[in-house]
């Protein structure tokens, strides 16, 4: 260890694991007196975090670069996939196309691991780290096999596209889907199952024997270890994935064989649509989207999915191991509900005066709710053209923005703001009316059930705060760029919360012809939506080092 | 002598017209796709003519099947009853192009035979161009290049290992040596 490390190391690990805690509202630093404006309290904590997080030294760096060349390796083993896909259908022309992007990250991956070679575990900044960067790297190694298809415009295209499977939103900049190989498109929804489950959880798997993998996966936007060994709680996700993926996607293909698809078609629209529904990312392998099957039942199906994939995984647990009063008691679950419902009513009087271009109540439920759910679940599926929902009225997608930004819940695949942080929100407001109504010196305490029983304390409300607001920062900075570029606001604060919650839904600005500083930005608001901000201060912390060096 | 033929040539042109108008009524009002689901509210209900590729699948219902046209970017939802018996001999996918056809029917923003689904019900159906196979050719070429830039990446990375297991001061432990020993 170097003096400077002897120096910073347990400091920063102190400041990066408290960072991390935040997730699972753990800690705050500020006092509960304090009485500045909570946005500033929030800006001033974001400026301290960064100034608190020390510089990296060449041990760190070198750290960062070994456990770097580990992911990029394991992404050289996904890519298999595809690969063997493209083997299975006989698409020739496609296999440079995988082979070029698997030999890329297993020379990259390798030479990282030769320049760096380390025995050391990672601590909590340098594996916030690593999560930022990986999923920088993986966009740009993953979007190589996209572009190579002849189905993007510019490099660029490919590279947003590759960020919104991964990071889960699903709004999409590909021409001529309908043409696309089954390897290409399959690539794509397997990137939206990577990036739903986490990258760092492929790794978690294959290849980290170290507690260091925690740090990682906390990283990631997960909030909670399932199961005291980390790697167990992974290997849980992972097999409630892989159970849901082989029940769903033959559901889904026996709904389409009953209507004369084949039976290879059909698995391969069940496969992906699933994993695209199940992980909350809304791409579908053709253009049409949902609307492509003209079935209500296999709307129904990836309803169900969409809710599956929001809820988290922490009550799928509890359900698997018999504890099913979990679903009636779960706070997070039920105000994600009671969301639904109050946001639905915003869409319902949206429409109290264009009612009657619907031809009965089944027809306006089918059209509203379904992308009412997909985007509160963030799926960003759609059973209706793109240029319908941009015609609705402005209350109407409101109530979608409201259930879009607000998003599924916690240690999920969804994204946005999320149910529990909302209903801390909640019990805060209870907890200070009741400081008011009650005497003097009364002892005030809030509970909630969400797997055990939870007190609300301060530091959780503030924490959940923070987040809420760095959120809603981030969704009105896309809406100004889009507006500023010559949008509307309205369309333009859809589409940025739909990128920044990771939902997909599109009022039609999304396209491959908007201008790229807008691609940029949007692909800077999924990685921050999907990472939930921590990680990516501590990477800029990391570059400014790099600058210094 | 003026008056009667100056009458008749009124009278076919009036009745020229109209089956001009009658003609255009039946085969409907020929439009992109694009602009049909743009100005959905206009054209909802009305007979409408399109074009463009099939693409996809078939997927049979009661009465009928669903299939999907794709008119330069966008696509849209076809029923066609089975009475109509057309004749698909190729649906778009990867490399093939599909059957490009020409369709009339009712276009229905909601449609309420469909739980409300945007569509159009065909009423007449005609093949313009047939399908065909548009194979990419695949040349040993590219193969090669891949082949090449993965032979001199791994070596490359080979090298690296190579250089960076050269024994470096006094370390005696193999962890230790490992660790230490990297390029940086």
């Amino acid at each position: 260890m170097t003096s400077h490390e002897k120096k910073f190391s347990p400091l920063s690990d102190d400041i990066a694991e408290s960072l991390a805690g935040n997730f699972s509202g753990n800690l705050l630093s500020s006092s509960s007196s304090n009485l500045r404006p909570l946005f500033v309290r929030n800006l001033l904590f974001h400026l301290s975090v960064f100034t608190m997080i020390p510089n990296f030294s060449r041990e760190d760096i070198k750290i960062i670069g070994y456990y770097l060349g580990l992911i990029i390796t394991a992404l050289g083993f996904v890519l298999c996939f595809p690969l063997l896909v493209a083997l299975f259908a006989q698409e020739w022309a496609a296999l440079p196309d995988f082979l070029f992007a698997i030999l890329i990250c297993l020379i990259f991956g390798f030479a990282l691991q030769t320049i760096f070679p380390v025995a050391e575990d990672i601590n909590w900044r340098q594996g916030m780290c690593v999560v930022a960067l990986t999923w920088v790297i993986a966009m740009f190694i993953s979007a190589i096999p996209l572009y190579l298809s002849g189905h993007f415009l510019s490099y660029l295209d490919a590279c947003f596209e590759s960020m919104s499977a991964y990071a889960t939103t699903g709004l999409v900049l590909i021409q001529d889907l309908d043409h696309l190989s089954l390897s290409h498109n399959f690539w794509r929804h397997l990137m939206c199952f990577v990036g739903g489950q986490g990258i760092i959880l492929v790794g978690l798997i294959f290849l980290f024997r170290s507690s260091g993998a925690l740090r990682m996966y906390i990283g990631e936007g997960r909030d909670a270890r399932i199961l005291p060994n980390i790697k167990s709680t992974a290997r849980f996700i992972w097999l409630v994935s892989f159970t849901y993926l082989v029940l769903g996607s033959l559901l889904l293909a026996g709904i389409l064989m009953m209507t004369g698809v084949s039976f290879p078609r059909a698995i391969f629209h069940g496969v992906c649509i699933f994993m695209a529904g199940w992980d909350t990312a809304g791409f579908a392998p053709q253009s049409l989207n949902i609307l492509y099957y003209h079935n209500i039942l296999f709307e129904v199906i990836t309803v169900i999915f969409c809710f599956l994939g929001a809820v988290s995984f922490g009550v799928h647990y509890s359900v698997w191991t018999g504890h099913f009063r979990e679903l009636r008691e779960n706070y997070e679950l039920r105000v994600l509900m009671a969301s639904v419902m109050i946001v639905y009513l915003f869409t319902l009087v949206g429409f109290s005066k264009s009612i009657s271009q619907f031809t009965g109540v089944g027809d306006f439920f089918r059209s509203t709710f379904y992308q009412l759910i997909s985007g509160h679940t963030g799926v960003g599926f759609s059973n209706i053209p793109t240029s319908e929902l941009a015609g609705w009225t402005e209350l109407s997608l409101l109530g979608i923005i409201f259930a879009m930004g607000l998003g599924g819940c916690t240690n999920s695949t969804s994204g946005g703001i999320k149910a529990l942080r909302v209903g801390l929100f909640i019990k805060s407001l209870r907890k200070e009316v009741k400081r008011f109504v009650y005497p003097e010196g009364a002892s005030i305490e809030e509970h909630f059930h969400h797997q055990r029983d939870v007190l609300v304390d301060d530091q959780q409300v503030r924490t959940s705060m923070g987040l809420t607001i760095s959120y809603t920062l981030l969704y009105l900075s896309g809406a100004l760029v889009g507006t500023f570029l010559g949008y509307g606001f309205l369309p333009s604060l859809f589409e940025s919360i739909s990128a920044s919650a990771n939902v997909g839904l599109s009022v039609g600005i999304t396209s491959p012809f908007m201008p790229n500083i807008l691609k940029i930005w949007y692909i800077f608001q999924m990685w921050c939506g999907r990472l939930e901000f921590i990680a990516i201060l501590i990477l800029f912390r990391f570059f400014v080092t790099l600058g210094k060096k | 002598m003026k008056i009667p033929v100056i009458v008749c040539t009124l009278i076919t042109i009036t009745f020229a017209g109209l089956n001009q108008a009658e003609e255009l009524k039946k085969e409907g009002v020929r439009i992109s796709v694009a602009r049909l689901l743009t100005e959905a509210q206009k054209y909802d209900g009305s007979t409408v003519c399109i074009q463009g590729e099939l693409v996809g699948d078939i997927f049979r219902t009661r009465g009928g099947f669903w299939v999907n046209l794709l008119d330069k970017n966008q696509c849209i939802g076809l029923w066609i009853p089975d009475r109509l018996h057309p004749s698909i001999s190729r649906l778009g996918r990867y490399q093939v192009r599909g059957d490009i056809v020409r369709v009339q029917g009712i276009f229905y923003r909601h449609c309420q035979k469909h739980h409300g689904g945007t569509d159009i019900h065909v009423v007449s159906w005609q093949t313009i161009f047939p399908g065909y196979e548009d194979r990419e050719e695949v040349t040993g070429e590219e193969f090669l290049r891949v082949a090449l830039f993965g032979i001199i990446g791994l070596c490359t990375v080979f090298l690296l290992n190579i250089i960076s297991r050269r024994p470096s001061g006094s370390s005696h432990n193999g962890e230790n040596q490992r660790a230490g020993s990297g390029l940086l």
